[in-house]
């Protein structure tokens, strides 16, 4: 009797596939990383150039890339993609475009700068609001698709 | 401002990001293979919550030893090749926050919401202070 095919993994799984398709994930996470790095870098260009306080780009980097996230997270959770999207733009474009290094330095950095209570207020705002934008993309990709089917 | 001329910029932020996902992709590489050799579902969420939770004290640790070397208007200079490749590039893509938010909601909706709070503290209790720690020790 012929087993039945397991469902396409959307973890990396090198016993499942092997390890020239773990190096094919690697290369996308790779490329993927790249472009996130990238985007991360321009968004601090821009505020910089606008003259805004320099830890927006790290809050706004964080909070657009969680809201991303989350509608990415309730489209795979659903639907059967091609098996490299998650590697790519999960792990690789949106890991890589928010950060957590820059967000600690940012907070330290405030905190020499206006106080330990407004390093507080910060650390306490991007959690929160990366949290909430994370839920709110992943309802909103869940909803979305609910309307498409009716 | 961003013109054709940056091209060399872009390129040590690219190879710098591209380093540092792939980094992280082989640290839950190896974290995730321990739980899953325990059977599947072993660890759940938890498993890659503690991959994170481990790339973001790391990155912040090397982040603060990059920053302790002696380098001239490193955090003022948005060209700075240490900048660009090192901070922008590795450390800022080898650590990550959207996959933090991620785990946090991940874990708190499959009724682990302790764990899911124990490692949303432990990223800022243990990431905080590695920078620090890192910093101090190259100083």
């Amino acid at each position: 009797m012929p087993v039945a095919d397991s469902p396409p993994s959307t973890k990396l799984s090198p016993d499942k596939h092997g390890w020239p398709a773990l190096a094919l994930e690697m290369a996308v996470i790779a490329a993927g990383g790249a472009l996130g790095a990238g985007l991360r870098h321009g968004l601090a260009v821009s505020i910089n150039a606008a003259q805004w306080h320099p830890a927006l780009a790290t809050a706004l980097a964080n909070l657009v890339g969680s809201f991303l996230l989350g509608l990415l997270t309730g489209h795979l959770a659903s639907t059967e993609t091609h098996r490299l999207l998650r590697p790519f733009l999960a792990v690789g474009v949106l890991g890589s475009f928010t950060t957590f290094s820059a967000l600690a330095l940012d907070n330290r950095l405030l905190a020499t700068e206006s106080g330990e209570l407004m390093a507080a207020l910060q650390l306490l705002a991007s959690i929160v609001s990366g949290l909430a934008a994370f839920i709110l993309g992943n309802h909103l990709s869940v909803a979305a698709r609910r309307s498409g089917h009716q | 401002m961003i013109s054709h001329q940056d091209w060399p910029y872009w390129l040590a932020i690219g190879a710098g990001g591209a380093a540092g996902a792939v980094l992280r992709g082989i640290v839950f590489q190896l974290l995730e293979a321990i739980p899953r050799a325990q059977g599947p579902g072993a660890w759940g969420s938890y498993g890659e919550a503690r991959a994170t939770l481990a790339v973001n004290v790391l990155g912040s640790l090397l982040l603060g030893c990059l920053l302790g070397l002696p380098h001239e208007g490193l955090t003022d200079d948005l060209r700075h090749p240490m900048q660009l490749f090192w901070i922008t590039g590795v450390c800022g893509a080898f650590t990550t926050f959207s996959t933090l938010c991620a785990d946090v909601i991940a874990l708190t909706t499959t009724g682990e919401r302790t764990r899911g709070v124990g490692v949303l503290t432990a990223n800022v209790l243990l990431g905080i202070p590695a920078l620090l720690l890192g910093r101090a020790l190259t100083s």
